[in-house]
């Protein structure tokens, strides 16, 4: 019987085997305190829709927004975190995710800018027809 | 070391590159990786999930860049936000069942497993079924795929996730009717979780669309 021990490369092998198979996942109790906690960021999200009969025209449109776009961000981040196990998990599983996001995002803020998305004209298509563009505010 | 020994004559001490906890990973497609030591099928599914953030990534920007482009009907003559935040709420759910299911099978405990694989499938199919109904009742105000460049950017994108929908609920199918038959245990766990990140990532997808689509004036 060969008594071959693993040390060096090996070692690391394992470790990263042990890792990779007995991470520490949450317990169902903290799945039902995520769970309830995004519903309840999903309730305020669907609340924005309610404070203003026109929220094209509204005082507040931007603090929507970056309100909106917040807890989008909260929310993205908590099902990665717990319900993808991302938090426990290998970090390299969450490096290969997170290149392609910030890649993608990357781009296509470029392709954005460079389309002049961010602009008022396109707010306001001077050629190709605006359509009914009546509810575009001029530019905040 | 005794690395250049014949693999079935030098039986080692530790577990080998696709043996774990005495079970043969590579029979079933889960061979480990020799230099990281991570499973090759969740390691593929983390960089397939990668990769389609620039396919929605595309849709995205295409759909902010076209929305206000069109002619005629636009996103806030058709839009029911009451009925879209149930649809997203029904699938936010679908991802606390799906990490039940994977819960389940990591403590071997079948018959949960498939309670909440089948609860994953049934919302997943509630949230197809009001898709089906969102897109008809579109079309009966005179929104088809063509009428206009909002038209096609809105029914390309939430049409791609609905496809992502579709083909998870046919993978939680799979796994269900598997352990049904008895061919999905607790050794093989794994395959539940790569399903499980594959349907989480499809609910963060509609986290963003919802958010950026439907809510964002």
């Amino acid at each position: 019987m060969s008594t071959v021990t693993h040390q060096g490369p090996d070692a690391e092998y394992e470790a990263a085997a042990d890792s990779a198979h007995h991470e520490h996942h949450p317990k169902d109790t903290t799945y039902w305190k995520v769970g309830l906690a995004l519903a309840f960021i999903t309730g305020l999200e669907v609340s924005t829709y309610f404070i203003t009969d026109d929220p094209y025209s509204h005082d507040l449109k931007w603090a929507l927004i970056v309100g909106l776009l917040a807890m989008m961000f909260l929310k993205f981040v908590v099902i990665v975190s717990y319900f993808m196990h991302v938090k426990f998990d290998n970090k390299l599983f969450r490096n290969v995710f997170v290149s392609g996001l910030v890649l993608a995002v990357a781009v296509y803020i470029a392709v954005l800018t460079s389309l002049e998305f961010f602009s008022d004209e396109h707010e306001n298509p001077s050629t190709g027809g605006g359509g009914d563009a009546s509810h575009v505010e001029d530019g905040a | 070391m005794t690395d250049t020994a014949p693999a079935h004559t030098a039986p080692t001490a530790g577990p080998g590159p696709d043996q774990l906890d005495g079970v043969d990973l590579e029979s079933w497609g889960l061979g480990t990786n020799n230099a990281t030591g991570l499973t090759n099928t969740k390691l593929g599914m983390w960089l397939f999930l990668g990769s389609d953030c620039l396919l929605f990534g595309a849709l995205i920007s295409t759909y902010l860049l076209l929305r206000h482009r069109g002619t005629g009907i636009g996103p806030e003559d058709v839009f029911d936000i009451p009925f879209t935040s149930v649809s997203s709420f029904v699938l936010l759910m679908s991802s606390m069942s799906m990490v039940f299911a994977v819960s389940a099978i990591a403590r071997g405990e079948d018959q949960k497993l498939r309670l909440w694989l089948l609860v994953t499938a049934l919302l997943g199919g509630t949230f197809i079924a009001g898709q089906v109904y969102e897109f008809t009742s579109f079309y009966r105000e005179g929104l088809g795929y063509t009428t206009n460049l909002f038209s096609s950017a809105f029914y390309s994108l939430t049409g791609f996730h609905g496809v992502h929908v579709s083909v998870g609920i046919v993978m939680l199918m799979a796994l269900f009717f598997m352990s049904l038959t008895g061919r999905l245990k607790q050794d093989r766990a794994e395959a539940v979780e790569v399903v499980g990140l594959y349907w989480h990532f499809v609910d963060i997808v509609w986290v963003l669309i919802f958010t950026i689509v439907y809510l964002i004036p």
